[in-house]
């Protein structure tokens, strides 16, 4: 096994994530991120890709099975 | 006594070589968790991964393992296009987490989380920016008010020449799009975090794979292409299968009135940058250089905050 973590080290973002997900799964921690966020965020993601190939402005209401 | 969680991992590249096994090792010295298994479809990542991190078992098939080893935890780091493994690790009884961006459509990631509900079990989508100094002061600042209500954000995350060129990041078959899937999605799923999550009207936004089919200019620095923390099995880059943006720049609304303009790169002839302006009725902020910029008694203040990580990582404590 590799040595522990130390400051400055690549990716430093995901150790505090781990040791949060590790507190959600024992009921200590409510999940900082929530499924409404990751749908809006992956909305703009698809609406990105359809206005760049339609070279048009996209609403996210228009995309497939989107509800608010 | 805690849990012992059995951990298993579907995708043994780059992120799961350089992020995940890493944040993994306090965890599993302190005995919270297990890592019982490792997952790829190219056979010789798997064993390399199992052996760099002494994983007592590896696999070239998820579902076998999935089936072999019953993890209650499994970590999905592979290309975005199979991130819809997370509902067949969900559907065997492991909460899961999933690397960014959860999915390329709306109706692909609803689908993962109703697999969730159903199952009972958390799909963490690892949105890890929110966690990084940066992101972890820009939102204090927010919520503490210093900018009032936000009604404009500036996003550039920028690289001038950093094309991954050691995975299977530039091909859309495997990861569906370029910079704004790989870039884009921390800076905007950060801000949304920070804002209260306003939910997105309206995209408009262009895309260029100009550099990348030139073939030149492709890749300058591993690190700045985001193999920060170095490569692991890394697999041949073919500039004829690069299929997706190089560049992606554009505007959004959001419900509320904030407007953002973004603009993510892998490659472009501008300098690199890491840079968000969010501005509000009271202040604007540069995040990058954590400045606060506000109208004081009449004249035009700049205030530097200093930033002092005081979390237990940056203190060495984990």
């Amino acid at each position: 096994m590799t040595s522990g973590p130390s400051p400055g080290v690549p990716f430093d973002a995901h150790h505090y994530m781990y040791e949060h997900v590790l507190n959600v799964l024992d009921g200590k921690e409510e999940p900082r991120v929530k499924p409404e966020e990751t749908l809006n965020v992956v909305s703009a993601i698809e609406a990105f890709y359809r206005s760049a190939e339609e070279n048009r402005e996209i609403r996210t209401e228009d995309l497939e099975g989107y509800t608010i | 006594m805690p849990h012992k969680y059995r951990v298993a991992i579907i995708g043994a590249g780059m992120i799961c070589n350089a992020a995940h096994l890493p944040a993994l090792t306090p965890l599993r010295k302190r005995g919270a968790v297990e890592v019982v298994a490792v997952a790829d479809i190219r056979p010789e990542a798997a064993r390399e991964t199992a052996q760099r991190y002494e994983i007592p078992a590896w696999y070239d098939d998820p579902q076998k393992m999935l089936d072999e080893v019953k993890p209650d935890w499994v970590s999905v780091c592979t290309p975005n296009r199979r991130h819809n493994l997370s509902i067949l690790a969900l559907r065997a009884g492991a909460n899961v987490m999933c690397e960014k961006p959860l999915a390329l459509t709306w109706r692909e990631a609803k689908e993962m989380f109703d697999v969730a509900r159903q199952e009972g079990k958390l799909l963490f989508p690892c949105q890890s920016r929110r966690w990084s100094p940066d992101m972890d002061f820009a939102s204090d600042v927010v919520r503490k008010g210093l900018l009032g209500k936000p009604y404009f954000a500036d996003l550039s995350f920028v690289r001038r020449y950093g094309i991954p060129t050691w995975g299977m990041f530039h091909m859309k078959s495997e990861n569906g799009g370029g910079p704004f899937c790989d870039l884009g999605v921390h800076f905007l799923d950060s801000l949304l975090w920070m804002t209260g999550n306003p939910r997105v009207v309206s995209v408009s936004g262009s895309m260029y794979d100009i550099i990348a089919q030139k073939g030149e200019d492709v890749l300058l620095s591993i690190k700045e292409s985001g193999a920060a923390g170095g490569l692991f099995t890394p697999r041949p880059y073919d500039p004829s299968e690069f299929s997706v943006e190089d560049s992606a720049m554009g505007s959004m609304r959001m419900e509320g009135g904030l407007s953002v303009n973004f603009k993510f790169t892998w490659a472009m002839h501008q300098p690199t940058a890491k840079h968000i302006t969010i501005c509000g009725d009271r202040g604007g902020l540069d995040v990058e250089q954590m400045v606060l910029y506000q109208n004081v008694g009449g004249y035009q203040g700049e205030t530097k905050l200093k930033y002092f990580d005081i979390r237990p990582f940056a203190r060495g404590a984990l």
